[in-house]
């Protein structure tokens, strides 16, 4: 009896310490989607979404000529400011993943690249020099065929990350361990009663119910930890993700479209075209994920917004194919200008609110396994303690 | 084992749920109460506006001091857009239940693209100004066109101001060429530096906020920095007086409905906000207090009225155009909101307003 005494106490222990171990890399594998991979992937949507409202407003600024455009030229500044912080948020938090870092750097020396070029575009226009055409399809090819491929790759390494740090595997681990160790005192209790014809050891008994208590705690943990992270990785990310996409496909039809207009072409390209249909198809992506009404409220707003900028966008089409440009420029720096605009910033809110909401489940995830490691300790103590001093009974009584 | 893991859970780590946006607690009273600024409603338009009782106020104290916004005594309050943005900052306002608002897609664009809150998710604009410049012809003897006239030696002692410091100090750095919509410490000191150093010269006649409609009236200042909506009202009087926005441009602000943290009537206050979003009542609106309108639609509304009204329509002050726009900066606001307070108060403890 002596012996089974030191086994239980001993498998006690090594189920604490089992769990302490698989706790702890839960509680970091939480903390570090906090901290560093949910940041990464939502921060990242919306430096694309900034490069690509910065290159829209830039070409809008050229489109305006010598004068310039200042209201879009604010946007474009802002938009790089918001880029450029929101790279360094990305590079604040990728930790020691040394090729995102190197992917990062490219983005940053990228980044002083399309500033110039748009600074040396800037000064052509300002000289009055058709050349500047030229040098503002190159800033648009830097960030659509050169840092946006290297923002992608960061995220990709970043899903993958997230996609483990989801996982439940720690805790079914944890749970298996305590459960077997819920089996082991009961055989323990059962052999007491067929040796000693006692029908209850109270300590062991104690032992037992503080085990199941525990099991039911961490099941209860688990699951509400799972229902957080199926909000945060399966609600909110993939509305994130869409509204990025949405916006950057968004931008790209924007951005051709005055270019379009630079070029005085007679109609508007069909690429052009493509670009604006490929961004409704994603609008009703985007309208399909929403799973609140607020969402469906805001998302509905967005296709409001983005239908009234097509009417805008169409009048440009038809003024180019009359060959009336003066009128296709007016539109576009005017009330299209307007309407994208509204669209951009309501489509952002959408955004915003999807990255509140990701981060809100995060942090309740967070918070949820904080004390997992403490309690673990001291369920293992106080199992322990019962299981020798319920032995111990039995052993004195049989002396 | 769901039910129970919600519940259990939070018992024992003593967690509570998220409560994000989208679940957000709709309070509810018989009673809705509302905060603005004087003369800045149609009357007529108080009552139908939602369907409980409306406890209407106009009391707002001048420069917000010793006003508490919060808690349950207020469901809907008018800040101007510095302070919107202060608030919101601070966690001090009611994100919107955007799903009780169908009329919020009608905010006018130059409305949602501010860096403080993109998208308005936290406000919607009531009504909207432009701080330039009004002058009567008669007395300046020649046509004002820029900022630097509020400087001019041959106005000197006789320029009114208005002593709101993101509109004035915002003026002066338009002059200094700075960027009042991205507003530093530096630019904006540099701006009052300016200020400081033409009064102290004699150039400004007085510092006030609606005074300077009545002094151009009686033609005791030829010139002063002066509110759209005013000078449309002064213009009924005296349509001999000019309003311009300057070549190097102009402030726009606006004063917005927000609501507050705690506000026992969220129901009712999305209801208000959403009628006074309806084009029509809108319209209504706008032709009572005659300041410019934030919500998409007016311009058509007010035009489809006839008489009056369709004058209002092209009056270029309620609906500036394109090129007009593209001169007016909306104050952005600090980094630091400890320093940007600090200058307000040196600002007005200078001009006499404080």
């Amino acid at each position: 009896m002596r012996s089974l005494a030191v086994f239980t106490v001993f498998a006690t222990l090594v189920a604490g310490v089992l769990g302490w171990v698989l706790a702890d890399q839960l509680t970091d594998n939480t903390d570090q989607l906090a901290e560093s991979t949910g940041e990464v992937l939502v921060v990242n949507q919306q430096v694309q979404a900034s490069f690509a409202e910065a290159h829209a407003a830039a070409v809008s600024v050229h489109l305006a000529g010598p004068s310039g455009n200042r209201e879009q030229r604010r946007i474009y500044e802002s938009a790089i400011e918001r880029a450029a912080s929101g790279l360094e948020r990305v590079a604040a938090s990728v930790g020691d993943d040394p090729e995102s870092h190197a992917a990062l750097e490219q983005v940053a020396a990228l980044t002083t690249r399309y500033v110039s070029l748009v600074e040396s575009a800037r000064s052509s226009a300002i000289a009055d020099d058709a050349s500047g055409n030229a040098v503002i399809a190159e800033a648009g090819d830097v960030t659509r065929n050169q840092i946006s491929p290297q923002v992608d790759l960061v995220n990709r390494r970043f899903q993958t990350k997230l996609a483990d740090e989801t996982g439940g595997g720690g805790f079914i681990v944890t749970f298996v361990i305590f459960a077997a160790l819920l089996i082991l005192l009961g055989l323990g209790q059962f052999w007491l009663y067929q040796r000693f014809h006692r029908i209850i050891n109270v300590p062991l008994l104690l032992a037992t119910v503080a085990v199941i208590g525990w099991l039911v705690y961490s099941g209860s943990v688990y699951v509400a930890q799972r229902q957080a992270f199926d909000t945060a990785d399966g609600d909110a990310y993939q509305s994130i993700e869409a509204s990025g996409g949405l916006l950057d496909l968004a931008f790209t039809h924007r951005a051709a479209e005055n270019a379009a207009v630079l070029a005085g072409a007679s109609s508007v390209d069909s690429v052009v075209m493509d670009d604006r249909t490929a961004t409704e198809s994603r609008l009703d992506a985007v309208v399909g994920l929403a799973d609140t009404s607020r969402e469906g409220a805001l998302a509905g707003e967005v296709r409001t917004r983005w239908d009234r900028y097509v009417v805008e966008s169409s009048a440009i089409e038809v003024a180019l194919g009359a060959g009336n440009v003066a009128e296709a420029e007016r539109i576009t720096s005017g009330s299209a200008n307007d309407a994208f605009n509204a669209f951009n910033a309501t489509a952002e809110a959408l955004l915003l609110d999807n990255r509140q909401q990701f981060f809100d489940e995060v942090d309740y995830a967070v918070d949820l396994v904080r004390w997992l490691r403490w309690i673990i300790i001291a369920v293992t103590v106080i199992v322990a303690v019962l299981v020798w001093s319920g032995y111990s009974l039995r052993l004195r009584e049989y002396q | 084992m769901a039910g129970l893991g919600a519940t259990g859970a939070l018992a024992l780590t003593g967690c509570a749920q998220p409560r994000s946006v989208a679940e957000q607690v709709i309070t509810a009273d018989s009673q809705l109460r509302v905060l603005n600024w004087p003369d800045y409603v149609d009357p007529s338009l108080i009552a139908s506006a939602v369907e409980v009782d409306v406890d209407y106020s106009e009391e707002w104290a001048d420069n917000y001091t010793g006003q508490d916004l919060f808690g349950a005594q207020w469901d809907v309050v008018m800040p101007t857009n510095w302070l919107a943005a202060q608030l919101i900052a601070a966690g001090q306002v009611e994100p919107l239940p955007l799903e009780l608002i169908p009329n919020h897609v009608n905010i006018a664009a130059d409305y949602l693209t501010n860096g403080w809150d993109r998208g308005a998710r936290f406000h919607m604009p009531w009504q909207a100004g432009i701080t330039g410049i009004a002058y009567d012809p008669a007395l300046t003897g020649r046509e004002l066109t820029s900022i630097e006239d509020l400087f001019a030696a041959d106005l000197r002692g006789r320029v009114a101001m208005i002593g709101e410091m993101r509109e004035a100090v915002g003026m002066a750095m338009l002059a200094n060429g700075d960027d009042p919509a991205r507003p530093t410490p530096s630019t904006a000191e540099a701006g009052f530096d300016r200020l400081q150093r033409a009064g102290s010269d004699g150039q400004f006649a007085s510092w006030g906020f609606n005074e300077f409609a009545d002094q151009l009236r009686s033609g005791s200042v030829a010139a002063a920095m002066a509110w759209s909506g005013d000078v449309v009202q002064l213009q009924a009087d005296r349509p001999d007086i000019q309003f311009i926005v300057p070549d190097n441009g102009a402030i726009r602000w606006f004063d917005t409905m927000v609501i507050p943290k705690g506000a026992s009537n969220v129901r009712w206050a999305t209801q208000w906000m959403n009628n006074f979003y309806d084009p029509a009542v809108a319209a209504a609106n706008t032709s009572f207090v005659q300041y410019i309108s934030p919500v998409i639609g007016v311009q058509d509304e007010l035009r489809a009225q006839g008489a009056e009204s369709a004058a209002l329509a092209d009056n270029p002050i309620l609906f500036p155009d394109g090129e007009t726009r593209s001169r007016l900066f909306t104050w952005g606001g600090f980094d630091d909101t400890d320093a940007e307070n600090d200058l307000d108060e040196r600002f007005a403890i200078w001009a006499g307003v404080a």
